[in-house]
């Protein structure tokens, strides 16, 4: 589990991996062509299949072959248990914490109140 | 009984979950109610899950009915193609059937669980529904068969 989360992060900690990512949330099951296209202005065909092969080996690109098209799509999974074990945690001690301060506040008002009565 | 969806063959969308477990328990755990109700939000799967058999998932908290469909393929414990229509509220069971093949295929010492949708329109409320619920699902089925708990509900 975590070895296969060094893998996602370090296929996430590249720029173009991440714009590829991107291209495919805007528009799953595109061809290796498609994505070659889109990146036409910054890398080779080749190029784009190395970072393909880099997301796909990390669980976040999955491809399905309908004929002699290959399809890719973006697995959602591996960035939600990078958010399981290593953002809601944090969000959720934030949010603690916010909720603590927002009683506090309010307990201090209502002493406030309590003296001008 | 519910129409079947009609096919194209290239999924809408895919997800793609590895699950330290055989293929069986991935099975028994996708197909019994007991199983369901912890990682299926509270869903109780009811279908004999044979080819044709109609398929239901019913919240066990109250008894209403969340997601009706039919069995199109049943191979067990690899694959089995569902045509579903989800009915928990107005939005979703104003969409159509749409199809989901479940495959769980061996690797090892582990199984990879592949779920892909099809005959789904990108922008509706089946299609949100997917994109945020079926992580939440997987996940709670691999910790639910790693761990032998459910994820803690939020």
């Amino acid at each position: 589990m975590s070895a296969h989360l060094d893998e996602v992060f370090q296929a996430l900690a590249d720029p173009t991996r991440r714009g590829i990512l991107d291209r495919l949330f805007s528009k799953e099951g595109q061809t290796v062509n498609d994505l070659a296209a889109a990146f036409a202005d910054d890398m080779t065909r080749y190029g784009v299949m190395k970072h393909l092969g880099v997301l796909e080996n990390a669980g976040l690109v999955v491809t399905r072959r309908v004929g002699r098209e290959k399809h890719h799509y973006l697995n959602p999974v591996p960035i939600k248990q990078i958010h399981d074990r290593w953002i809601g945690k944090y969000a959720e001690r934030r949010a603690e914490t916010l909720v603590t301060l927002k009683r506090r506040i309010e307990e201090m008002s209502n002493v406030g109140a309590g003296r001008r009565d | 009984m519910l129409e079947q969806a009609v096919v194209i063959e290239k999924p809408v969308h895919i997800e793609q979950i590895f699950i330290n477990a055989t293929p069986e328990q991935v099975w028994e755990a996708i197909t019994d109610p007991e199983f369901t109700a912890q990682f299926f939000y509270n869903g109780r799967v009811k279908s004999d899950f044979r080819p044709g058999a109609p398929l239901k998932y019913v919240d066990e908290r109250d008894g209403s009915l969340q997601i009706e469909g039919i069995v199109v393929e049943a191979d067990k414990p690899r694959r089995l193609v569902l045509d579903e229509k989800y009915v928990w509220a107005p939005d979703v069971a104003a969409d159509p059937v749409h199809r989901e093949v479940w495959e769980i295929e061996p690797l090892g010492k582990v199984c990879k669980l592949t779920v892909s949708f099809y005959e789904v329109a990108l922008d509706c409320a089946t299609m949100r529904s997917i994109l945020g619920g079926i992580p939440l699902i997987v996940s709670g089925l691999k910790t639910l068969l790693e761990t032998g708990k459910p994820l803690p509900s939020r």
